[in-house]
């Protein structure tokens, strides 16, 4: 029998009494929502004997997943219970739902680079062939870097329009037949994009995230037997996130849970950060809860009272926004410290700090890193965290604290660790590919010398040392000795094991490719991430050649680099668990910080731009288009279709959601922080223009401090 | 007269068939004694050597043909018989279809590639013929069993499957290239007309009866009529291929054969087997007693997040296990799929050979091959398939054993891009870089090239085989020389079937994926890697199998092929539409058979789990909580 009682809050133990049917549970930042939802689930097998296996789970990141999966399997094997619980998204339970009764083998994903380039394909093509359409509405200018500007602004936003009229019309199950767009309209304009991409999925045998919901649903709602034997899998349904719910996600629950009703929905509407570039949208949550009084989690041990007046003081600011249709962002729900259980941390421990930064945001997360370097300094026992508005930026912070030394814990969705191995790979292909030009065995050198011990810099001078020697000598010199190397040359130990493992393989290549790259994962893994990594690459460039059984060295180079410059669905940084350690600087984007947190936090590029409170602070939408937001405009135009109800002015209306959505971001990047907390903005943007701090910079807090 | 044995033990019903054999040949040394088995093994050691039932076909046929041919035409044979592998027959069906109205589009949106789509197509025709239905009856019994009447795309796309079946028996009979429905339809034909053929044998002993298909279980019935001896032998648990019909096999066994049961000898986690089937499938039935689990130890269960992490886990295990002093031919891994990335993961952690039976890969993904086509297509300007420059690259440091570097330098300076021909080795701006010797062995390529180009040409074949004879053979290792007569086999099957193709065509074949032979068995001992069906058709008995892993969703394979349901194309269908419910039971009870066949065949078992598959996906497999429930019973 597990006993977690007494240490609860009153609220909590309001959850753990739960004796079925809907429940939601709203709760602020920091109170304890994932260990309740974990206790209630041990709770309802270990005390009341729920097999684990009719219990069903849902998270929205999958990260999140592989946490909360792994906490409760052990309080389970710490139990002796038998059997092991497992937690889904969306996808993978309408993945489960689909290869348990349709067959296994047509249901491969489309990865995120493919798509990318698929899309990019058919919209390049469109924009081709249609210039009569959309060349008239560019501005004539006779300055032609401003007309190359504006060409490529409209294609980026042509592009984002036709993948999230997409994404979209999936989620609410619009085939391109079932669209009937306006004539001329921006929906017109993506709907043969769509039809192509459909009939290209189809083509290839793939399936992208979308289609999966689509389909559970429909075989649900199709076949009642089928429905009857899924609604029989799970006596209890929970769901964590629950502000995070899309159109297909609540249809699917609302399927799953209509046999028991035992729904239980956790999550805090003022944590949804997902809606302007996802299907999420807070309102299923808002609305669950409007019907089934809600259980409030309000109190929070996580961060310092001083942290938690200034996320309070931001949602009574919004009350009162300059703008009236955002005073709704924020639900007016204060964070009160915890009034049993763990204690918050002492104000004492506690500091905010506006900080602004000279010049452009490149320096300001340098002048950031050095600051959480000189923390982990004062504080090595501590977990810090930077967050950066975007991946591009994190990187550079990375590369600032790996100069430094620190230990770095990176979170970053395009996660340079993993880049580097794909990049490893990469460069050792192009020397198959090319095996006579210095250059790019030099570059495979610089991949291999961590392998034999070396830094970046001692491959990248070895690399220099070797440029004027021919290939053959050093790769095959003559009579099967070893290279003759420059005279100085240091660690020639280590270039010769390199170099006769890079002829090794290049004789080795009489076999298929996929063979031989496999050879070299063998090779140069050196944890099981990157074994599992490398494996998992070559699985994606065999099936991205399937049609090109012929495929040389330079096609598979190619490939690689087309999966360096995109993303890969299943990359160990999105589906490991991960957890911040002590004595780290994570970096991360704020997006990805919800769910964690450090003693310290420094959140950076509270511009007006990032943070926008009126309408001039970010223009949306194309200038010369009247300042119309295709994207926007396209999906209202979608939504009216489906019949939902939509904005007058969809590019406002876009705005609205956006700004809204920044300021929700704000308030999850404050209370990330348990202890310290500092707020930066650079003075110039990416453009070397002045740049304004938000005015959110300066109304939250009496008196900011200047750098 | 008709008699069987039945058990689950598959090393009792060999010795039980090795014994009856034994029996016939000690009343009379001289009858023939056929002996017949439904499924391939490569790896098991048996002391009798059966012929396959497909192999018995073929030969039957073959020896046939003529009165066959009379009895079909009326007429002599004008062709004789070829036996068409299911690849090349897939070359045969897309030409009889080409100009068909109804193909193209309508196969468009199948959601397959055309290739996969052809597949499917002879596949269908393959278990319709082994189960005695024509291809009028196939599409019939396929539209009838569509779940959506309203699916107006996909039943004119079923009904196609009865024309391009069709064209293709017409294709085959006539041309004598038989691909495998055509040759189950001509054994059809030969056991009902060709009186003949009745005398090539006296008695009739069959191994692993339980896989039979309708046209097997006729040819028994026949057989009984015409007096032969007629010995089966039926698994339990066993009927795993596309065309089996077990469950009627079993009827037919127990109406009209003199059958027996046999107890089980050996070691085996039987017990455990029927308790988890029961499990899985309230259809598994399993009439006779299994061992206690009392003195057995229970299955282990390792689980964690990665796959990769679980396989290295799972290595660590083995090699702990190898060190206790069990054979490694002892310990099997098997896997719902094959999984290079696991073999992978295993070769290193283990540094001992890995064997597993890989999908087949193109030929013209192995270098070697694309070195000769590249020959071939210089050799023949005329052709106008000229090789790119990795192309010529390849050939160079493949056919001349040069380094890839030097035969890169080389092709730059060779390789003339404009007359698309290769200049002399003179025109080598650098020969100290390529190397002299180097050079000498590309002159004398060029110099053969030359010369054949001015004297007669050869078949495709030839010109290879003179080729690599003259300029390659010291080159070759024993793995280039078994892909090189693969190539050769291919290649003249090919071009026997179309016999008017041009070269060009053929090399498009060629390029467009035809398969190459399965990689030898390795000759030191090896961790064998395979899945269910493979293991089981194998006939070995081990001491620890590693079920690998058991949350994955591969597990529980559907008897859909994207385009049809294969068990409609097989008597035990009932004839009612066959939607995922149905699919999902007879999955569920397939799986059943599998896990206790395989739970019979082993000492130990160890049960791997993880939460993530091999490509960073969630597992969301069935099976492992079933499987934990089982363990739970068995051994509380």
């Amino acid at each position: 029998m597990v006993n977690f009682q007494e240490s609860l809050r009153p609220a909590q133990r309001q959850v753990l009494a739960y004796q079925g049917g809907p429940l939601g549970i709203s709760a602020v930042p920091g109170s304890g929502k994932t260990f309740t939802l974990e206790a209630l689930i041990v709770e309802l097998i270990v005390n009341r004997q729920i097999p684990p296996e009719r219990i069903g789970v849902f998270t929205y990141m999958r990260s999140s997943r592989a946490n909360l999966t792994s906490r409760i399997n052990a309080q389970l094997e710490k139990q002796g219970v038998v059997g092991r619980l497992d937690a889904f998204t969306l996808h993978s339970l309408a993945l489960k739902i689909l290869r348990a009764f349709q067959n296994n083998d047509g249901l491969a994903m489309i990865e995120g680079y493919e798509q990318e380039r698929f899309i990019t394909r058919l919209t390049s093509a469109w924009l081709r062939n249609n210039t009569r359409i959309w060349e008239p509405l560019l501005p004539t200018s006779g300055d032609p870097t401003r007309l190359m500007r504006n060409r490529l602004s409209f294609g980026r936003n042509f592009r984002n329009m036709c993948r999230d009229v997409i994404q979209t019309a999936k989620n609410y199950r619009l085939s391109p037949e079932a669209i009937q767009p306006e004539a001329e309209s921006f929906l017109s304009w993506a709907l043969p994009i769509y039809r192509s991409y459909q009939f290209e999925l189809n083509r290839t045998e793939k399936l992208d995230y979308d289609d999966l919901g689509w389909l559970a649903v429909d075989l649900l709602e199709k076949n009642e037997q089928v429905r009857e034997e899924v609604e029989s899998w799970y006596d209890y349904l929970l769901e964590d996130e629950s502000q995070d719910s899309s159109p297909l996600q609540e249809k699917l629950l609302t399927l799953l849970s209509r046999r028991t009703q035992n729904l239980v929905r956790v999550g805090d509407p003022n944590q949804s950060i997902m809606g302007t570039f996802t299907t999420a949208e807070p309102r299923f949550f808002r609305e669950f809860c409007r019907s089934h009084q809600p259980v409030t989690l309000a109190e929070s041990s996580r961060s310092a009272p001083k942290i938690l007046a200034l996320a309070n003081a931001l949602v009574d600011w919004v009350q009162d926004h300059p703008m009236s249709e955002l005073r709704t962002a924020l639900v007016a729900q204060h964070i009160q410290t915890a009034t049993s259980g763990p204690e918050n941390p002492s104000n004492q421990e506690a500091s905010i700090r506006f900080k602004t930064v000279e010049g452009l945001p490149e320096q300001e997360v340098l002048t950031v890193a050095q600051w959480a370097v000189e923390t982990m300094t004062q504080y090595p026992e501590q977990s810090c965290a930077i967050l950066v508005p975007t991946n591009d930026l994190g990187a550079q912070v990375l590369q600032a604290l790996q100069n430094k030394g620190v230990r770095v814990l990176d979170l970053l969705r395009s996660n340079p660790s993993q880049r580097d191995f794909i990049e490893k790979l990469r460069a050792i292909a192009e020397c198959f590919a090319q095996p006579a030009s210095i250059t790019c065995l030099g570059n495979a050198l610089v991949a291999l010398g961590s392998w034999v011990g070396l830094s970046r810099d001692q491959s990248v001078r070895i690399q220099e040392n070797l440029s004027n020697i021919p290939a053959e000598t050093l790769l095959f010199p003559g009579f099967g000795g070893n290279a003759a190397l420059p005279l100085r040359m240091a660690h020639r130990s280590e270039v010769q094991t390199m170099l006769k493992q890079l002829a090794g393989w290049l004789m080795e290549n009489r076999a298929p490719w996929n063979v031989a790259l496999r050879a070299v994962v063998e090779h140069l893994h050196r944890s099981t991430t990157e074994l599992y990594l490398g494996n998992y690459v070559i699985d994606q460039v065999e099936r991205a050649l399937v049609e090109q059984p012929d495929a040389d060295w330079q096609t598979i180079c190619d490939e690689l680099q087309a999966i360096l410059e995109g993303s890969l669905n299943n990359l160990p940084s999105e589906t490991f668990a991960f957890a911040p350690e002590p004595g780290t600087i994570s970096v991360t984007t704020t997006h990805r910080a919800k769910g964690l947190e450090w003693d310290e936090v420094f959140l950076t590029g509270l511009s007006a731009y990032e943070y926008p409170v009126q309408r001039e602070d970010r223009p949306i939408g194309l200038y010369f288009l009247d300042g119309l937001d295709m994207r926007a405009e396209a999906l209202a135009q979608l939504r009216r279709g489906a019949g939902l109800r939509t904005a007058e002015i969809a590019t406002e209306q876009a705005f609205m959601d956006l700004a809204a959505e920044k300021l929700r971001l704000l308030y999850v990047g404050i209370t990330r922080a348990k202890c310290r907390l500092t707020l930066s903005v650079a003075t110039r943007d990416i453009f070397n223009r002045e740049q304004k701090p938000s005015r959110l910079f300066w109304d939250l807090v009496p008196h900011p401090t200047l750098l | 007269m008709l008699q069987s044995v039945v058990s689950w033990s598959k090393l009792d019903l060999q010795k039980a068939c090795s014994e009856h054999l034994n029996q016939i040949k000690e009343v009379e040394f001289t009858k023939k004694v056929l002996l017949l088995r439904h499924c391939e093994t490569s790896i098991s050691s048996q002391a009798i050597e059966y012929l396959t039932f497909q192999e018995f076909i073929i030969r039957s046929i073959d020896l046939h043909w003529a009165s066959l041919y009379q009895h079909l035409f009326y007429s002599n044979p004008e062709v004789q018989p070829h036996f068409l592998e299911q690849n090349i027959a897939k070359l045969l069906l897309e030409k009889a279809c080409l100009l068909c109205p109804k193909h193209g589009t309508i196969f468009e949106n199948c959601g397959l590639r055309i290739s996969r789509a052809q597949e499917q197509i002879l596949l269908a025709a393959d278990i319709a013929s082994a189960n005695h239905f024509s291809s009028e009856e196939m599409s019939k019994r396929l539209v009838r069993a569509w779940n959506d009447e309203e699916d107006e795309d996909r039943i004119s796309m079923l009904s196609a499957l009865s024309c391009c079946a069709t064209k293709l028996r017409e294709a085959t009979i006539h041309s004598g290239n038989l691909d495998r429905s055509t040759q189950n339809f001509l054994f059809g034909q030969l056991i009902e007309n060709v009186p003949d053929f009745w005398q090539d044998f006296d008695a009739i002993v069959v191994d692993c009866a339980e896989e039979s298909s309708a046209l097997a279980l006729e040819f028994y019935r026949l057989a009984d009529e015409q007096q032969k001896s007629v010995f089966l032998a039926y698994l339990i648990g066993g009927g795993y291929q596309l065309e089996s019909i077990p469950t009627l096999v079993a009827e037919f066994i127990a109406r009209r054969t003199d059958f027996r049961y046999l107890d089980a000898t050996g070691i085996s986690l039987a017990g455990f087997g029927e308790i988890l089937a029961r499990k899985l499938s309230l259809d598994f039935k399993n009439p006779l007693a299994t061992p206690d689990l009392i003195d057995q130890k229970p299955p282990t269960h390792l689980q964690g997040q990665s796959q990769t992490e679980m396989a290295e886990r799972m290595a660590v295990q083995i090699a702990e296990i190898l060190s206790q002093g069990v054979a490694i031919e002892k310990i099997v891994v098997i896997t719902p799929r094959p999984d290079p990335s696991l073999a992978l993961v295993l070769k290193v952690r283990l540094a001992k050979a890995v064997y597993f039976v890989e999908e087949a890969l193109p030929l013209v993904k192995y270098p070697l091959v694309r070195a000769l086509l590249c020959a071939l297509e210089l050799a023949h300007p005329a052709w106008n398939c000229f090789p790119s420059f990795a192309e010529v690259q390849v050939m160079l440091s493949v056919l001349l054993d040069i380094d890839p570097v030097r035969a890169e330098l080389l092709t730059t300076d060779v390789l003339d891009p404009l007359s698309r021909t290769l200049r002399p080795g003179q025109a080598t701006r650098f020969p100290e870089r390529v190397g002299f010797a180097n050079l000498a062995s590309y002159q004398q390529l060029h110099g053969w090239l030359e010369t054949y180009q001015a004297g007669d040409q050869r078949t495709i074949p030839d010109f290879w085989e003179h080729l690599v004879a003259e300029l390659c053979n010291e080159s070759f290792t024993p793995e280039d020389v078994l892909l090189f007569q693969a190539l050769i086999a291919t290649t003249q099957e090919v071009q026997n079937i179309f016999p008017g193709q041009s070269q060009k065509s053929f090399l498009k074949t060629l390029r467009s994926g035809l398969y190459a032979p399965q990689l030898p068995i390795p000759s030191e001992p090896f961790l064998l890697l395979a899945t269910p069906e493979d293991f089981l058709a194998q006939d070995l008995q081990v001491h620890h199998q590693f079920w690998f892993d058991i949350s994955s969703d591969h597990w529980l394979k559907s008897a859909w092929q994207t385009l049809y349901n294969h068990r409609v194309l097989t008597p035990e269908w009932n004839g009612q539409p066959f939607g995922e419910l149905q699919d999902r039971r007879f999955r569920m009870l397939s799986l059943a058979k599998l896990l206790f066949q395989l739970s019979c065949r082993t000492e130990t078992l160890w049960f791997v789990q993880s939460s993530l598959n091999a490509r960073g996906e969630e597992n969301t497999g069935l099976l492992a909580p079933i499987i934990l429930s089982a363990i739970a019973e068995s051994y509380s």
